[in-house]
């Protein structure tokens, strides 16, 4: 008898759905973990007389990407990469505008993003046992 | 000076709701394809199996070409990949490449995808990149590569078939060929259209003809009368002109009866020439198959449908392929009934947007098209133009002038009969067919049944060969505890002539033993008896030297020197008493001791021998009854029981003889010695166990078992667990 077997193709197409938003999610996380590591290349570091009340590396220990995606909507996630805590919020800006630092970092996500896009959708469709 | 300053936040956003959608969209597609489509299938694939493969064949593709675009649109949500992707469909666009299908679905998504040499690296790697996914549709989109390649299979044999046919006919050198049967079918089929259309227009009029008498025959209008009779009148001449018709198309039908003769004649010359009958069959099949379609298609007239497949019954009854006639009668049944469907098939446009995937112009269609008609027509017309034809023409004759002459709607109501009655006619045919000449289903069914007669035979011979083996399981073990028994009582006539050898040489030991003890009890004896007579004489000094004593007046000189010899013979009488007591003890302990030598202490393998007894009851406790273990451990217990009796008889027998031989002289000590070492030695003596018992030993029950003791014993077993009793 002739048929049309349709339900493992339906089974795959439900799969690949599925796929695609752990992919989304994966590629976005990576993206900020980008944005973070080259940001931290990038911000100066103090090395004048010490200071009781400024630490070295302040700025950069405290660049941050979100620990949870934000989820907006059904299928749209985002995640933020920023220097966090009080102490910096003063100067943070006049450094990125002496150095651009996270421009830095937003500058290479974008450039690598079609490679991560890529890697992280072999990682999201990776079959599994 | 603050809104100066750059921002340092960054805020990466993705979606893949695009994604999401034409995932969507491709499993509601894929269902709707597979629930409406395989209805479909299996009627259309009855009549055409080639479009059949074709169809699914465009269905497999049309799922795989979607889950590439869904794949291809999930990248669609990251950076860069939509511009490069609209770059590819205008250069897709530029050269001319069309999917319909993937156009529509592509359109929705925003882009026009396109299959081209520009976009095959995009699909590259998007292939790559859902490579997983990608294979579990490969499985499960050609899950029915098989019964594609059978279908296929089908089609070519068929094909070839038809081609030997083909050839038979022209090497036959027919009158007409098929060209020409072809030809006149088609003006057959005409002048059969206009006869239906003319019947139609009749069966109008004479319903409106009806209608209008039932309204006069209510109201009573003599007005409505005129107009019936002018529309009798009017359908007199219609009937006339029919009739005309119908005499001159039944004088063509001669001429194509005997072509179809030819036709039939030459079928049975194929026959005649061992071309196989299957494949003429297939041929047949398929060619009146697609006959049927395409006069279904041009004629969309049932009667004059079932009249054609009328006359190729016939034709082919007459040819003598019943086979044939009966395969061919369920396929055009099914076409008759699904003929509305067919015409509207949505899947005969998906084919012809398969074969313009495929890369033909409409063109290449058409003549393909034209060509797979030309072909199959010219097989199938051989049987249109027929007996059968003409048997559905006499039958349209009637119809048309109806015996009984009567009113308009008479007339009708006879045509309908009539139709139905040929309809009856052909089902009643079909199924006489059928019934002689069973498809292949039936002769399945027929194999089914039979098989199953086989699993029952197969099962009874497995229940009958169980039982034939459980009993020989049973005469098994018969004969098996049969062996144990005759086993056993060799074994208890054995244990009996040794109880008895034992008991011969326990009494030849018992003798041994007795002149042993005699000899060293009459060298022991004598020590202690000079022992006791030296404590005789001591006591007798005691008296002596406690009667000087009392006649000495105390506290003089001699009555201490009388209290000293006094004291000095109680120390020399219990002196010599104890030691004649420890003398009479050491004789004791020396009399076990050579009695131990001497082997007569039996105790030990009694004890051994009741160990063994209780381990072979355990045994035999552990074991299912009726089982040939459990016979086996029987027949072991009463042999360990018959070990048991023969040591406790070789015990029995070595007591009553140590007791014989070492009691005696012990009882034969003088009893006034016995008083005076009691007297004398005090707690230094104890009594032997010997004489404590009164010269008793021990007491046993002796057990012994015959062999009929063993065969009532296991009789018993046998009926207790429902066996039958060994003779």
């Amino acid at each position: 008898m002739s048929e049309i077997r349709s339900s493992a193709t339906l089974v795959a197409l439900r799969d690949l759905e599925r796929s695609s938003r752990r992919a989304t999610m994966f590629i976005v996380r990576e993206a900020g973990r980008v944005v973070k590591n080259e940001a931290k290349r990038n911000v100066r570091v103090y090395h004048g007389r010490p200071r009781f009340d400024v630490p070295r590396g302040r700025l950069r220990k405290s660049i941050h990407s979100d620990k949870r995606l934000r989820r907006s909507g059904e299928d749209t996630y985002s995640v933020r990469v920023a220097p966090r805590g009080w102490p910096v919020r003063g100067y943070a800006p006049k450094i990125e505008a002496l150095d651009g630092y996270m421009e830095a970092g937003r500058r290479l996500a974008l450039e690598q993003i079609d490679a991560i896009a890529e890697k992280s959708w072999a990682r999201a469709t990776r079959r599994r046992v | 000076m603050a809104g100066t300053l750059p921002p340092v936040v960054v805020e990466l956003t993705a979606n893949s709701g695009q994604f999401t959608a034409a995932m969507v969209q491709a499993r509601g597609e894929v269902a709707a394809l597979s629930t409406q489509g395989t209805a479909h299938l299996q009627k259309f694939s009855a009549a055409n199996k080639a479009a059949t493969e074709e169809v699914t064949r465009s269905a497999s593709r049309l799922s795989v070409v979607l889950s590439l675009v869904s794949a291809l649109f999930a990248k669609d949500s990251q950076r860069g990949f939509r511009s490069e992707l609209r770059e590819s469909a205008v250069a897709a666009t530029e050269s001319g490449g069309s999917l319909t299908a993937l156009g529509k679905t592509a359109g929705v998504l925003g882009g026009s995808l396109l299959i081209t040499a520009a976009a095959s690296p995009i699909i590259a790697r998007a292939f790559t990149a859902i490579q997983g996914p990608a294979e579990a549709l490969d499985k499960a989109l050609f899950g029915n590569i098989d019964e594609f390649n059978k279908v296929k299979k089908a089609a070519e044999d068929t094909a070839a078939a038809l081609l030997k046919t083909k050839g038979a006919f022209g090497a036959a050198g027919s009158a007409k060929t098929f060209t020409d049967v072809l030809n006149q079918t088609d003006l057959l089929k005409a002048e059969l259209t206009n006869a239906q259309q003319r019947l139609q227009n009749l069966s109008d009029t004479y319903g409106h003809f009806n209608s209008i008498v039932s309204d006069a025959a209510t109201k009573g209008a003599a007005v409505q009368l005129k107009e019936l009779t002018k529309a009798a009148a009017q359908s007199d001449e219609e009937q006339k002109q029919l009739t005309y018709d119908v005499k001159a198309l039944a004088s063509r039908l001669g001429d194509t009866n005997a072509a179809a003769n030819d036709y039939a004649r030459e079928l049975q010359i194929l026959q005649s020439s061992g071309l196989g009958l299957n494949q003429i069959n297939d041929a047949v099949i398929s060619s009146l198959a697609r006959t049927a379609d395409q006069l279904t298609s041009t004629t969309s007239s049932t009667y004059g449908l079932t009249a054609a497949v009328q006359g190729l019954l016939s034709v082919l009854g007459q040819a003598g392929h019943g086979s044939i006639t009966a395969g061919f009668s369920t396929i055009v049944g099914d076409v008759v009934k699904d003929a509305g469907i067919l015409a509207n098939n949505p899947l005969l446009t998906q084919t012809q947007a398969s074969l313009q995937k495929k890369g033909l112009n409409p063109d290449q269609i058409a003549a393909f098209l034209a060509q797979q008609k030309t072909t199959l027509s010219a097989i199938g017309s051989g049987g249109v133009g027929s007996v059968g034809g003409q048997a559905g023409l006499y039958d349209l004759n009637n119809i048309l002038n109806p015996k009984g002459g009567g009113g308009g709607y008479s007339a009708a109501q006879a045509a309908k009969d009539s139709q139905n009655d040929a309809l009856a006619n052909l089902r009643a045919r079909i199924q006489a067919e059928s019934q002689i000449h069973p498809t292949s289903l039936a002769y399945d069914k027929q194999m089914v049944v039979a098989a199953q007669d086989t699993l029952h035979i197969a099962r009874a011979a497995e229940k009958h060969a169980q039982s034939v083996y459980e009993h020989a399981k049973g005469e098994k073990a018969r004969h098996a505890a049969h062996q144990v028994l005759i086993t056993t009582m060799g074994l208890v006539n054995a244990s009996q002539k040794d109880v008895t050898r034992l008991q011969n040489e326990g009494k030849t030991l018992a003798l041994a033993a007795k002149r042993s003890a005699l000899e060293l009890n009459n060298a022991r004896l004598e020590a202690t008896s000079n022992m006791l007579d030296q404590a005789t004489a001591d006591a007798v000094h005691v008296k002596e030297a406690k009667d000087a004593l009392a006649l000495d007046k105390k506290n003089t000189l001699d009555y201490y020197r009388d209290l000293k010899t006094y004291n000095e013979a109680v120390a020399t009488a219990v002196r010599d008493a104890t030691s004649a007591a420890q003398q009479a003890k050491s004789d004791q302990a020396a009399l076990a001791n050579a009695k131990i030598e001497a082997g007569l202490d039996f105790s030990n393998a009694a004890a051994v021998a009741q160990a063994k007894v209780t381990e072979a009851q355990n045994t035999l406790n552990a074991d299912q009854g009726g089982s040939l273990q459990y016979y086996q451990d029987l027949a072991a217990l009463h042999q360990a029981i018959a070990a048991q009796a023969a040591a406790l008889a070789q015990n029995t027998t070595a007591t009553v003889a140590n007791t014989a031989a070492m009691g005696g002289p012990l009882n034969q000590l003088p009893s006034y010695l016995a008083d005076r070492i009691t007297a004398n030695a005090g707690a230094y003596y104890n009594r032997t166990p010997h004489a404590a018992g009164g010269g008793g030993g021990m007491t046993v029950t002796v057990t012994s078992m015959s062999g009929q003791d063993v065969l009532t014993a296991i009789n018993a077993e046998l009926r207790r667990n429902g066996k039958p009793p060994l003779s």
